[in-house]
């Protein structure tokens, strides 16, 4: 049963057991807080998030047996309650603008700054600050603290997290977290009074899988990424909604640039997927896209040629080996680029015989908190069930070889879209000895590019777009978040330039939605799918607990 | 003046030598009510306890009773109840709890019995303060003797009923004291005060539903039940009845801790008591119930010591720790004082009270160092306004209090007599009455870290 | 690890953990129980506390230095504990301080050389009506006056 109640004089509903803060917050209704966060437990203790609640009215008394009106009973007092834990009841009013809750919150905004060293010049948090915003919208136009400030320790607190202690605002969310969500508990909060400040055992660091995540939930510039330090201030950053491509679990980010150079990445809360959570090694993941020896010019038999050269010669080598082709595709690609690899497969022969090709497993970890890092660390193996089926994705690599040294292959596409893919020593072999081998691949020192002969510069996921289906079955969309560098371009456009050679020929390359809306056409886990329903957020595939079969 | 005719209760054996004994206990009739009890039902001694309009001694003054109503029956909330006993006294100007636990310890433990019977609970601890060492040691010694002699365990008194008690030191902070904070402390954590709703009676001790009584308070309870409730409500006021315990401390010449009926005058409980003023120097002002009450003016003097009196003169009664200032004290070094205590001992969770309370100390400190703002006193009025009701416990209230009590002329009547004293320290940048040099603008020059600001 | 309990210590903490429904409850009894038996509670101890109840080093740390009354390492013999709250501060603590710190040629949370005093001002000690307060380790002495410290600082250095 709903329960329904106002807010400032506006009808809202939330479901029992609720507290006002979340419900006020959904209905785009503003009220300022410090230490709530919808993934740790609440605390309650920033006092920023004060409004006036009025609870019911009591019924009206009825009539007693000798039918006369008992005394009325008084009516509900209003009071200043933390809207974050203050439980939500049919009929109850919330007031957050009134005189005395803006006193409230410009007196705790008050007593946050006076032992804050207002460093914001030199601060990273700076800009997406919860004091600084909260300063401007609710602050005191000018400070009235004549005294000696308290100062705290700045240390490090681990290999990813050091603390500017003087900025805590001891709200506890990043001891929450260690306790809640990592269970790993290595930070507390020492000391009391104006001297409380987060700290950790002499000994034993902040140094889980999780960690950075504590910067993320730190509201102020008090936990900082050793990453993301100094590096960047973050209102010249760009951002893109995004996904960490580290694990088959599909977190998802938003990841920001500056000067075509990814910053950093931060998970953006998907409930569905990864909460408001992602790994350390996920989060330095973005740190690939810079790896020395990109590919950045396209070559034919080690000769530097223009796109359309190497496009014309892939197609014409790969369908004079007069069928005997084979492919393999990355668990790293897109679907879309699957599909298309799929098709000019089907083109170049009728019984092509498909492989993937993967990044090799690591451990999976779950969390106290339920979070989850996937042991396959490819971002698509579900989209690669569903496109190329379960035969080409478990012995397709194998059968690809087979045929190969059985002599019914002599061409071979390889579609990569990532580095340090684990290649065998076998196939390895086949790269270097098969006739023709046409490449899309990112890095020079691949196997595969080393040994191509017409080789096309392609994308990694930072630069393209597309979707991935992650372990449950989730599609969701990866965006471009830089430039490729060089010539390089996404397989989406390559493989489509490389098919329209085919006779009679054409001229059209679709955009990623394009290509999605033909998968959808054909493969019944993307029926119908468009980019606009997969959203920020992603859909479940049609047939997700197929896609997801071991 | 004469003391009132009154036969001491609480303090009857416990100031006589070697009375700490189960022996001596037994000896004059000890564990007696405790039997007796065991014998009612429990909602008797619940009725009993209420109708004797006992309150809590420990500075709320919450009537007893009614808090052991609280606690919800057994098919609402399942599983263990607990019985707290609050021994973490600590509020300056309070000693009294003290006393009892090392005097008379086995009156406590036999309390304990009869509320644990009361409110269904097998499991009592007593959450002493960790200074208390002898306490503590007293304290063991006879909890062991009282398991020896059958009134805890498996089978208290003959009676099939089960209790167990355990002794638990805190180890120094104020606000275990509050009564949620003594729980979280008592689970061994950072005694963090809780959230309240829910009350510790249904959300208490590991989540269940549990009563938290000061040591006074459960020291009556035997009394109670040993002598009926109509004889208990005769002591003192009839709506605030009761043997208690007073401590008067500051410049008195006998400071020290009586016992004597509820609604004692401050007047007699300096003169008849305490022996009066020290050297007979004139009386500035009184803290009735301890550092967190408003400070009242001399001219309160004949206000009867009681929950329902004090609140009239707009102070409170809070832990019965009376603190007599004469007129050698300042205002303003006396309140930088207390506000220190504060400062100290705030836990640190809810932002008001965590700097609020320091924020304060560090305005009294400079405007007693002759570095006093004009603006200062609008400045402290309105953090006081922005700590008080705004947390979680009332720590921030209790360091708010006494200040508002000598500036807020609007609330607090005796305001007037205390703020010219603070008016003219921040005037004259010095302190009137000498009792700290005016070093203040020498500090800002020497030290620099003072924010710059000061210096303009 | 340097530090571990006594095997009597520890059969009495077990004991204790035992008379509370979770064990992270014994952690204050526990760290009191390492004071007494190394003089004051070190990381050492506050990690075996810690592996003891099953909880963490940072959570034992957190509590340790919430509580302002268990020995910290390098605490001389005898810690001097002066209460400065009002009620003895009307009756000379600062005095008192002021004669100790002269006495013992220390300061504020200063130990002598010797390591046999650490002093320190306190808050509130209870014992408001026998001002001024100093608790000497686990000894209140109280009434005590500026006059009457030198007396009391010969009987500690005599208890050696």
């Amino acid at each position: 049963m709903p329960i329904n109640f106002t807010i400032d004089g506006k009808q809202v509903q939330g479901e029992k057991g609720e507290t006002v803060l979340p419900v006020a917050l959904r209905n785009n209704i503003d009220v300022p807080y410090f230490c709530y966060h919808p993934g740790l437990s609440l605390s309650g203790n920033c006092r920023m998030c004060l409004v006036r609640v009025t609870p019911a009215a009591p019924p009206p008394p009825k009539p007693g047996p000798d039918g006369k009106l008992p005394p009325a009973p008084p009516p509900p007092r209003s009071m200043l309650a933390i809207s974050c834990m203050t439980q939500i009841a049919d009929g109850m009013t919330v007031d957050t603008k009134t005189p005395d809750v803006l006193r409230a919150r410009e007196g705790v905004m008050e007593f946050e700054l006076i032992n804050h060293p207002l460093d914001c010049p030199t601060c990273d948090q700076a800009g997406e600050c919860f004091l600084q915003d909260h300063s401007y919208q609710h602050g005191r136009s000018h400070g009235r603290f004549y005294e000696e400030r308290q100062m705290k320790h700045t240390k490090s607190l681990g290999p990813t997290i050091s603390i500017w202690g003087s900025r805590c605002i001891v709200c506890s969310r990043c001891v929450r977290f260690t306790d809640e969500i990592t269970g790993t508990g290595e930070l507390c909060i020492v000391n009391r009074s104006d001297h409380s400040v987060v700290d950790v055992f002499p000994g034993k660091p902040l140094d889980n899988a999780l960690s950075m995540c504590a910067e993320d939930v730190c509201p102020v510039g008090a936990l900082i990424s050793e990453d993301f330090k100094f590096k960047a201030r973050v209102w010249f950053m760009k951002e893109q909604k995004t996904l960490c491509a580290g694990c088959s679990v599909g977190c998802n980010v938003v990841a920001e640039q500056v000067n075509e150079e990814i910053a950093r990445l931060k998970p953006r809360e998907n409930l569905a997927v990864n909460d408001w959570w992602m790994c350390d090694a996920g989060r330095l993941s973005y740190k690939q896209h810079a790896l020395p020896g990109r590919l950045v010019e396209a070559r034919v038999d080690g000769k530097a040629v223009t796109r359309a050269e190497a496009v014309l010669a892939a197609w014409q080598r790969l369908s004079a080996a007069g069928g005997a082709v084979a492919g393999l595709v990355s668990l790293w690609n897109t679907n879309e680029e699957m599909f298309l690899f799929r098709r000019l497969m089907k083109l170049l022969s009728a019984v092509a015989p498909m492989g993937t090709l993967e990044k090799s497993h690591g451990e999976r970890k779950q969390f106290k908190g339920g979070f989850v890092i996937e042991g396959d660390r490819n971002p698509n193996r579900a989209g690669a069930r569903a496109i190329l089926g379960d035969v080409a994705l478990e012995v397709g690599a194998t059968a690809v070889r087979k045929a190969f040294e059985a002599g019914t292959v002599n061409a071979l596409l390889v579609v990569s879209g990532a580095p340090e893919l684990a290649i065998s020593p076998e196939i390895e072999a086949m790269l270097a000895r098969v006739k023709t081998l046409v490449v899309l691949d990112v890095l020079e020192s691949s196997s595969a590019a080393k040994y191509a002969k017409v080789r096309l510069p392609a994308t990694m996921h930072w630069e393209q777009d597309g979707t991935f289906v992650n372990v449950d079955g989730r599609v969701q969309r990866v965006r471009p978040v830089i430039q490729p560098p060089g010539d390089a371009a996404p397989a989406l456009e390559l493989l489509q330039e490389i098919v329209n050679r085919h006779p009679p020929g054409g001229s059209g390359v679709l955009s990623g939605d394009g290509v999605f809306r033909q998968l959808g056409a054909e493969i019944e886990a993307f029926r119908e799918l468009t980019y606009r329903e997969v959203g920020d957020l992603g859909v479940p595939a049609r047939t997700a607990a197929q896609a997801v079969k071991a | 003046m004469s003391l009132p005719a009154y036969e001491p209760v609480l303090l009857k054996y416990a100031n006589q030598r070697g009375m700490h004994t189960l022996e001596a206990y037994l000896a004059h009739g000890g564990y007696a009510a405790a039997k007796k009890a065991l014998g009612m039902k429990p909602s008797e001694v619940i009725q009993a306890v209420k109708d004797s309009g006992l309150r809590g001694r420990g500075g709320a003054g919450f009537p007893t009773g009614m808090k052991w109503g609280f606690v919800p029956s057994p098919e609402k909330v399942p599983g263990p109840r607990y019985l707290c006993v609050n021994a973490d006294e600590s509020e300056p100007g309070t000693f009294k709890d003290r006393y009892i636990m090392e005097g008379d310890p086995h009156q406590l433990l036999e309390g304990i019995i009869i509320t644990c019977f009361a409110i269904g609970s097998n499991t009592a601890y007593v959450y002493i303060r960790g200074e208390f060492a002898l306490g503590a040691k007293i304290m063991e010694k006879a909890i062991e003797e009282a398991y020896r002699h059958g009134a805890f365990g498996a089978n208290v008194l003959g009676s099939g009923f089960k209790l167990e008690c355990t002794l638990h030191r805190g180890a120094g902070a104020y606000i275990c004291g509050e009564e949620t904070g003594l729980l979280t402390s008592l689970e061994g954590g950072r005694g963090y005060p809780r959230i309240k709703p829910p009350f510790p009676a249904v959300v208490g001790l590991f989540g269940q539903p549990t009563i938290v009584n000061n040591v006074e308070t459960l020291a009556n309870v035997p009394h109670i039940i040993e002598r009926g409730a109509a004889w208990f409500k005769a002591i003192g006021p009839s709506d605030d009845p009761g043997p208690k315990l007073y401590c008067i401390s500051g410049h008195v010449k006998k400071p020290g801790y009586f016992e004597g009926p509820m609604g004692v005058t401050i007047r007699s409980l300096i003169h008849d008591y305490a022996g009066g003023m020290i050297d007979e120097r004139p009386l500035k002002a009184i803290i009735a119930g301890g550092s967190s009450c408003p400070w009242i003016a001399p001219d309160k003097i004949d206000t009867p010591l009681g929950f329902e009196s004090l609140k009239k003169v707009k102070t409170m009664f809070g832990s019965a720790g009376t603190i007599i200032l004469n007129d050698s004290v300042c205002v303003v070094d006396a309140m930088w004082n207390i506000l220190r205590f504060y400062a100290h001992e705030s836990c640190g969770q809810c932002t008001p009270c965590r700097e609020g309370c320091g924020w304060l100390a560090k305005i009294f400190e400079r405007i007693e160092k002759g570095g006093g703002r004009e603006d200062d006193i609008a400045t402290i009025l309105e953090i006081c306004d922005n700590m008080r009701g705004k947390t979680i416990c009332v720590l921030a209230d209790a360091a708010a209090w006494p200040v508002q009590s000598i500036l807020d002329l609007k609330n607090y009547p005796d305001a007037a007599v205390f703020r010219p004293e603070v008016e003219a320290h921040i005037r004259e940048k010095r302190c009137p009455l000498g009792k700290h040099k005016a070093v203040h603008a020498e500090m800002v020059k020497q030290k620099g870290k003072i924010s710059p600001r000061l210096v303009v | 690890m340097s530090f571990t309990f006594t095997p009597e210590r520890r059969a009495k903490l077990d004991a204790l953990i035992l008379r509370y429904p979770k064990k992270q409850a014994a952690l204050l009894p526990a760290l009191r129980m390492a004071e007494e038996q190394a003089g004051c509670v070190d990381f050492d101890a506050m990690e075996h506390v810690a592996e003891i109840l099953d909880v963490s080093p940072a959570k034992v740390l957190g509590v340790f230095t919430f509580y302002t009354h268990y020995r910290r390492p390098g605490t001389g013999k005898h810690l001097v504990q002066v209460c400065a709250t009002l009620p003895c501060a009307l009756r000379g603590a600062e005095a008192v301080f002021d004669k100790f710190a002269a006495e013992l040629g220390i300061g504020q949370d200063e130990t002598t050389k010797d390591g046999m005093f650490t002093l320190k001002k306190v808050e509130c000690l209870a014992s408001c009506g026998s001002a001024v307060c100093v608790q000497v380790n686990d000894d209140y002495h109280e009434n005590l006056t500026a006059e009457t410290v030198p007396d009391l600082i010969r009987k500690l250095k005599e208890s050696r």
